[in-house]
C-alpha cells in the first residue's frame, strides 16, 4: 500500500467516524444519556455536574458532526442556524453547569455583605469573585395582606458601582442587585438580629455584633439562639420576648420590630433580662445590649450564561419557524414558467 | 480596475461590517430608549460609544483607507495587507471588549472610547493600520493625467497623517495638565478630530466627482477643478499652524478649530457641489440624468443643509445633531453610491437595489436632519429623551415623527444595503454548484447569540432607590459638571491663567447659558486677555440677565475704560456703587477710579474749549 494509498485510508476513516458521530443513532444515545442525568441530578443530594455535563458534550460533538457530514445543512439557511443555535445552547447550558452557583447570604440593618455566602452550591471551574464583592444594606419593609401573606419587598442596599461612585437602590424577590454577574434577591428568611457590643475586659477594640434570631414569622416562637462571644469560649443563650403584635392576620400590614421587648440573655446557670442600653458584666468583659435591628435573607445566583442562552434560544425559536415557513408556506403551484408552461 | 480593487476591496469590506454593526448598535440605543426594554446606562453608554466609533471613525477610515489601497500601485498590496489585518483585528477586539474587561465609557467628542486597555489596544490597532494605509496613499503621488479622486485620496492621506501627529503630540506629548486643570480626552482629540473632518470632505470630494464624471463633463472648462481641490486642502496649514501656536486644551486652541470648521472646511466642497448640481440640472434636462446623480445631488444638498443648519447652531439644542448627521449623511450616501458602484463592476454585480437603497438612506436622513433642525428651533435640548423634555404640542410631535421616521428609514436602507452585499458575497454559487449556507449561517448565529446576549445582559436589574425622574438625574449630572468647570474657571481667573479660565467658562456657558455669573467671569477673563469689546458684551449680557449683579457694572465699567469710553465706564461704575453692598470690597477701588477718570475726562473737556 502507498502513502497516498494510506493516507486516502486514514481520510475515509476520519469521515466514516465523523458520520458515526453525526449518526441519529448516536444522538439518541445522547438524549438517553441526558435523561438519566437529569434524573441523577433530580434525584441525588450530591454533587451532580458531571451526570449533566458530559451528556451534554456529547451531544454537542453529534451536532456538529451532523453539521459538517450531512449536505442538506450546506443548502438551507434556516436549518443550519436552527442547528447552530442549538449548538450554542447545549454549550451554554454545560458551560453554565460547570461554573453557577446558587446560595444564601444574611445581612442585618446597616451591616454589609462581606463575600461570605451561609450556603453555597457551585460549579467545579466557579471561581471565588464573590469574595471580593459586598453592598451595604440600610433597612427594608415588607408589606403583608390579610391572613400573613407575603406581598412585595423593599430593601434598600447601597454598593459601589463600576465607576467606583456610590449607588443606591431598590431591590426586591424579582428585581435583584447585580454585582460582577452575580443576582441578589431578598428571600422569604428575615427575622430580628438583637445588637451587642462586647467591651473586653482586658482591654481592645469594642466589638459590635449581631445575632440573626430564627426567621420570623416562620419561627414566631422560638426566637432564641445559642451563640459564642467572640475571642472567649462563653456560650450565651439569647431570646427575644415581645407581647406586641407584629404581623396581624386581620388586616394589611408591615413589617416591623417590636417597640416594647426584653432580651433573656443566659450564661450558664446565670439569667438577665435586657431593654437596650443595659449590659451584663462578665469576668472576661462587657455585654452591652445596644438594641434590636432586623436582618435580611438573600438568595444569591450566578450564571453567566443565561442571556445568551435566551438570545440562543430565540434564534433557534425563529429560524425553526422561519425554516417551516419556507417549507409549508403556500405557493402558487401554477406559476408560468419561462417556457410558458405552468409549473 | 480588478487590481485596484484588490488592494481596497478588504478595506471596502470592513468598511461595510462597521456599517452595518453601528446600525444594529442605533438599533441597540433605541431599544435602549424603550421603556420596556430599557438597558442600563452602562450598556446604554456602551452601545453608544460602539454605534460612534464605528459609524463615524471605523466606516470613515476604513473607506479612507480602501481609497488609498485603490490610489496606491501593487508594490504597496503586501503593506496593505499587513496595515488591514492590524485594523481588522483591532476593529474585532474593539467589539468584543465589552465582554473581555469592563471600562467605563468616556463620551469625548469625535472619538467616544470604553475606558479599558483591551478597547483602547484594538482601537490603536486599527488606528496604526490606517495609518499605514495613509503612509500608502501618501506615497502614491498622482499622476498629470490621474482622476479627480486619485488627487483628493493623496491630499487626505497628507491631512491624515497630519491628524495623527496631532492626535500623537495631545496624547503624549501635551502636558497632563494645562493651566491648572487636567486635560480631558476630549482637549486631546479636539485638535485631531476637528483636522480629520477635513479628511472626509476631501474624500468624499474625490466620491462626488467620480459619481459626477459625466455632469463635470458637461461643464465648459475642467482646468479650475485641480487647483480646487487643492484649495479644498488649505485648511490643514491653518490646522497645523493652530497645533504649534496654541496649547491643548486652551481657549484658543477649542476656538480656532471651532472656527477653522466654520469657515474652512466647507467653501471648496459647496463651490465643487454647486457645478455639480449645474451640470446633474443640465443632465436632466436633457433628459439623460441617472439614478446615481439623483443620490450624488441629495449627498450635495445633505452637505449643503448640514453647514446651512450648523451656522444657525445657537446652545445645545437638537440643532447640533442636526447639523452632524446633515454632513455625515452626506459623506456617507456618497460613499454608498461609489461602493456599491464599485460593487457593480465585481461579480456580486448590485441590481437596482444598489442605487436604491443609499437613496432611501439619503432621503431618510434628509427627514432626520428636518426634524432635528425643527425641533432645534422649538429651543429641544440635545442628548435629552422625551420622558425628560417638558413639551408638547403638534410641531414637537410632527417634528419627532419626522426626526424618528427619517432616522428609522435611513438605519433600515443601511441594514439591508450591508445585508444584502453580505448575502451576496456569502452566498455566491460555487463553479457548477449552488450556493453553500455555511459562512452565512454561521455569521448570523453568532451575531445573534452574542449580540442578542450582550443586549440581554445589560438589561437593567434594578431601579435607583429614590425613584427620581430622569430629568431631575440628568439635571443633577449637569450641575455637577457646571459647578465643577465653574470652581476651576475661579481658580484659573484667580492664578492669572485667562486663557484657561475662558475654556471653563465657556463650558459652563455651553450647559448653563443663562447663568449671569458665568458671564461675567468670562468678561473678567477677557478683561486679563485685554479683549475689551468681548467682555463688554459678557458685562452687558450679564447685567441682562440680573439687573442687580453688582460686578458686572464694575467690569462693564473697566471694559469700557480700555476701549476709550471714558463717559459710558463713568455711568457702568457709578450704577457699580449704587447697587454694590456698603461693605463691597471693591468699592474703594471703584471710587478712585470713578475720580481718576472724572478728572481725565473734565481734563480732555478742558482740553477741548481750550
Amino acid at each position: 500500500m502507498s502513502v497516498a494509498d494510506s493516507a486516502i485510508g486514514s481520510r475515509s476513516a476520519g469521515v466514516r467516524l465523523l458520520r458515526l458521530a453525526g449518526s441519529l443513532k448516536f444522538a439518541l444515545i445522547n438524549l438517553a444519556a441526558l435523561f438519566v442525568g437529569v434524573c441523577v441530578a433530580y434525584l441525588s443530594d450530591s454533587r451532580t455536574v458531571w451526570a449533566l455535563v458530559v451528556p451534554l458534550a456529547s451531544s454537542a460533538v453529534n451536532l456538529l458532526a451532523a453539521m459538517l457530514t450531512n449536505a442538506v445543512f450546506r443548502r438551507q439557511l434556516p436549518l443550519l442556524v436552527f442547528h447552530l443555535a442549538l449548538l450554542a445552547v447545549i454549550v451554554l447550558v454545560a458551560l453554565g453547569r460547570l461554573t453557577y452557583l446558587k446560595g444564601a447570604a444574611e445581612v442585618v440593618d446597616g451591616g454589609s455583605f462581606d463575600g461570605v455566602l451561609a450556603t453555597r452550591e457551585a460549579g467545579p471551574f466557579h471561581g471565588d469573585a464573590i469574595a471580593a464583592l459586598s453592598f451595604a444594606s440600610h433597612g427594608f419593609t415588607i408589606d403583608y395582606a390579610p391572613g400573613i401573606r407575603r406581598g412585595a419587598t423593599r430593601n434598600e442596599v447601597a454598593f459601589r458601582n463600576a465607576a467606583g461612585r456610590l449607588e443606591t437602590r431598590i431591590i426586591g424577590d424579582q428585581q435583584p442587585l447585580v454585582l460582577a454577574g452575580y443576582r441578589f434577591y431578598t428571600s422569604h428568611n428575615k427575622g430580628f438580629a438583637p445588637t451587642f457590643v462586647w467591651h473586653p475586659a482586658a482591654g481592645g477594640v469594642p466589638q459590635l455584633g449581631a445575632v440573626h434570631l430564627p426567621a420570623y414569622p416562620l419561627h414566631e416562637y422560638r426566637q432564641a439562639r445559642e451563640w459564642v462571644i467572640p475571642g472567649t469560649a462563653t456560650v450565651v443563650w439569647t431570646m427575644l420576648q415581645f407581647q406586641e403584635i407584629i404581623l396581624d392576620p386581620d388586616k394589611a400590614d408591615q413589617f416591623k420590630l417590636p417597640g416594647e421587648h426584653d432580651l433573656v440573655v443566659r450564661i450558664g446557670e446565670q439569667r438577665w433580662q435586657l431593654q437596650p442600653g443595659m449590659s451584663v458584666s462578665l469576668p472576661a468583659g462587657r455585654l452591652e445590649y445596644v438594641g434590636l435591628r432586623g436582618w435580611m435573607g438573600y438568595t444569591v445566583f450566578y450564571d453567566w450564561t443565561i442571556p445568551w442562552l435566551l438570545a440562543a434560544a430565540l434564534a433557534a425559536a425563529f429560524s425553526l419557524g422561519w425554516h417551516y415557513w419556507r417549507k409549508f408556506a403556500a405557493r402558487p403551484w401554477n406559476r408560468e414558467q419561462d417556457d410558458g408552461t405552468t409549473a | 480596475m480588478e487590481a485596484r480593487l484588490r488592494n481596497g476591496g478588504p478595506w471596502f469590506l470592513l468598511a461595510a461590517g462597521a456599517l452595518g454593526l453601528s446600525a444594529l448598535f442605533a438599533v441597540a440605543l433605541v431599544v435602549a430608549r424603550t421603556p420596556l426594554f430599557g438597558l442600563s446606562g452602562g450598556t446604554f453608554r456602551t452601545a453608544l460609544v460602539l454605534h460612534v466609533d464605528l459609524a463615524v471613525v471605523v466606516w470613515f477610515l476604513a473607506v479612507a483607507a480602501g481609497v488609498w489601497g485603490m490610489a496606491a500601485g501593487s508594490r504597496s498590496a503586501p503593506a496593505l495587507r499587513a496595515a488591514f489585518g492590524m485594523a481588522a483585528a483591532g476593529v474585532a477586539v474593539m467589539l468584543l471588549s465589552p465582554m473581555l474587561m469592563s471600562g467605563p465609557p468616556v463620551l469625548a467628542n469625535y472619538m467616544p472610547v470604553l475606558d479599558s486597555a483591551v478597547f483602547l489596544g484594538g482601537l490603536a490597532l486599527f488606528a496604526v493600520g490606517v495609518v499605514l494605509a495613509a503612509l500608502a496613499g501618501a506615497l502614491a503621488l498622482p499622476r498629470r493625467e490621474a482622476p479627480p479622486w486619485q488627487v483628493t485620496a493623496w491630499l487626505a492621506a497628507l491631512v491624515l497623517l497630519l491628524a495623527a501627529g496631532e492626535l500623537s503630540f495631545a496624547l503624549w506629548r501635551a502636558p497632563a495638565v494645562a493651566g491648572g486643570v487636567p486635560l480631558t480626552l476630549d482637549d486631546r482629540l479636539w485638535a485631531a478630530g476637528h483636522t480629520l473632518q477635513l479628511a472626509h470632505v476631501l474624500l468624499m470630494m474625490g466620491a462626488w466627482t467620480v459619481l459626477g464624471e459625466a455632469a463635470l463633463a458637461a461643464s465648459p472648462s475642467r482646468r479650475w477643478l485641480r487647483p480646487l481641490l487643492g484649495a479644498a486642502a488649505l485648511p490643514a496649514l491653518a490646522s497645523l499652524w493652530l497645533s504649534i501656536a496654541e496649547p491643548v486644551g486652551s481657549f484658543a486652541h477649542r476656538q480656532g478649530y471651532t472656527e477653522l470648521m466654520r469657515w474652512g472646511i466647507w467653501p471648496a466642497a459647496a463651490l465643487l457641489g454647486a457645478v455639480l448640481l449645474a451640470g446633474i440640472v443640465r443632465r436632466w434636462r436633457a433628459g439623460t440624468a441617472t439614478l446615481e446623480e439623483a443620490g450624488l445631488a441629495l449627498s450635495i444638498m445633505l452637505f449643503a443643509t448640514g453647514c446651512l443648519v450648523g451656522a444657525g447652531i445657537r446652545g445645545e439644542s437638537t440643532a447640533v445633531p442636526a447639523h452632524y448627521h446633515g454632513t455625515v449623511g452626506a459623506v456617507t450616501l456618497a460613499y454608498l453610491l461609489w461602493g456599491g458602484r464599485l460593487v457593480a463592476a465585481t461579480a456580486l454585480a448590485g441590481g437596482r437595489r444598489r442605487l436604491l437603497l443609499p437613496l432611501a438612506y439619503g432621503l431618510g436622513i434628509v427627514l432626520l436632519v428636518a426634524g432635528l433642525a425643527w425641533w432645534g428651533s422649538l429651543g429641544v435640548p440635545r442628548k435629552a429623551t422625551h420622558a425628560e423634555i417638558a413639551l408638547g404640542g403638534f410641531s414637537y410631535y410632527a417634528a419627532m415623527g419626522m426626526a424618528g421616521g427619517g432616522g428609522f428609514t435611513a438605519l433600515s436602507a443601511v441594514l439591508l444595503f450591508v445585508g444584502d452585499l453580505a448575502r451576496r458575497l456569502l452566498l455566491r454559487p460555487r463553479p457548477g454548484g449552488r450556493a453553500d449556507v455555511r459562512p452565512l449561517a454561521v455569521a448570523l448565529t453568532a451575531l445573534v447569540v452574542i449580540g442578542g446576549g450582550w443586549l440581554l445582559n445589560g438589561v437593567d436589574a434594578g431601579a435607583p432607590v429614590t425613584g427620581r425622574p430622569a430629568a431631575a438625574h440628568v439635571a443633577e449630572k449637569k450641575k455637577a459638571e457646571i459647578d465643577a468647570r465653574f470652581a476651576q474657571g475661579v481658580v484659573m481667573l484667580h492664578s492669572r491663567q485667562y486663557d484657561f479660565a475662558l475654556a471653563a467658562f465657556h463650558r459652563v456657558l455651553e450647559l448653563a447659558p443663562e447663568m449671569p455669573e458665568a458671564h461675567v467671569n468670562a468678561g473678567f477673563a477677557l478683561l486679563g486677555l485685554k479683549d475689551y469689546g468681548a467682555a463688554r458684551d459678557f458685562f452687558e449680557s450679564a447685567s441682562e440677565l440680573r439687573r442687580e449683579q453688582a460686578n458686572a457694572y464694575y467690569g462693564l465699567a473697566v471694559a469700557l475704560e480700555g476701549l476709550h469710553d471714558l463717559p459710558g465706564a463713568l455711568g457702568a461704575m457709578r450704577t457699580y456703587l449704587h447697587r454694590a453692598p456698603a461693605n463691597d470690597p471693591y468699592r474703594v477701588k471703584a471710587e478712585s477710579a470713578l475720580w481718576e477718570w472724572q478728572a481725565q475726562l473734565d481734563r480732555q473737556r478742558g482740553g477741548t474749549s481750550r
